[in-house]
């Protein structure tokens, strides 16, 4: 929980610094944010590729096992669907956003780069995506009690979506119990890989020539 | 896209050949929590620059927790529709 707000904090504190105009320009926009997310992605396939054990649970991995992102990425699409009927964003929009899985840096990123090449795409999304998976990630971790309890031990898991490898994982591991944490980190490393090919396809195939 | 899976991948290989060098690893996961922290601040800062998404900013909040909660919402009730199977025991364990 407290790295999540911290987390928050800086993102506040850098709203709050580029509306005061503390920030130049360049620096708050999608190009530099992309380069720091490059530098990310590299480090987090370091660590990947560094730990033994993804390669053997990838390995072991049943059909049982996937079931759980499979789970997390047609419910999701099918829940942010179901959203957009309110909202007042168009289907592939919402759909989009649904599909950053918790993954708010890369997804709203993402979202940004596209909705550059697609001019019926809502200026704002990009901001939308980065808001609704920081929620996801902060709603995982404050909800997972109850959520255990009362829906059941994998009911976390498909909360945190692709954060289950990293920031809700040592959740996911308390209020589930450790026979979780490996389910947790192969539905967390899928929707990882998952959400740089869904998004833009998503985007681009929802949304062209709107 | 492609350049994202191919930063992915180097990071993969990298991570792999270095597997056994526990203290660079463990610099790795520092630096990833540093550079996060940085993209964020970058972030609200490209949210802060932009005034017409500060000043639709409680709308769009209203619409990002809604896709949230039916993301997760939706996530939760297929798995309990299709996990029929998996009663009994957690899965992924032997």
């Amino acid at each position: 929980m407290i790295h999540s707000l911290v987390m928050i904090g800086f993102f506040l504190a850098g709203v709050i610094a580029g509306h005061i105009g503390l920030v130049p320009s360049r620096a708050g926009s999608a190009t530099a944010a992309m380069w720091v997310l490059y530098a990310l992605l590299l480090l987090v396939g370091v660590t990947i590729g560094s730990n033994g054990k993804v390669l053997s649970l990838l390995k072991r991995a049943g059909a049982k096992l996937l079931l759980v992102p499979a789970s997390t990425v047609v419910g999701t699409l099918i829940g942010a669907a179901a959203a957009s009927i309110f909202i007042g964003l168009s289907l592939g929009e919402s759909m989009a956003v649904g599909a950053g899985f918790g993954y708010y840096s890369l997804s709203s990123i993402l979202i940004a780069k596209t909705a550059d090449d697609l001019p019926g795409v809502s200026g704002s999304l990009a901001v939308i995506a980065l808001l609704s998976n920081i929620f996801r990630e902060v709603l995982t971790i404050a909800s997972s009690p109850l959520l255990a309890k009362y829906l059941g031990g994998y009911a976390p898991v498909l909360a945190g979506g692709a954060t289950t490898m990293d920031c809700t994982l040592p959740a996911v591991a308390k209020y589930s119990g450790s026979e979780y944490v490996t389910v947790a980190l192969l539905n967390g490393i899928a929707l990882t890989f998952l959400v740089p090919v869904l998004v833009p396809l998503i985007l681009r195939a929802c949304c062209r020539g709107t | 896209m492609l350049g994202i899976f191919a930063i992915l991948s180097i990071g993969l290989l990298a991570g792999w050949m270095l597997r056994r060098r526990k203290r660079l690893i463990s610099v790795c996961e520092l630096l990833i929590t540093a550079t996060l922290l940085c993209l964020m601040g970058v972030l609200g800062a490209w949210v802060g620059c932009n005034e017409e998404v500060m000043g639709n900013l409680p709308e769009l909040s209203l619409q990002a927790g809604s896709i949230c909660l039916c993301s997760v919402a939706g996530s939760i009730l297929l798995f309990r529709l299709a996990g029929r199977v998996l009663r009994g025991r957690p899965v992924g364990d032997s």
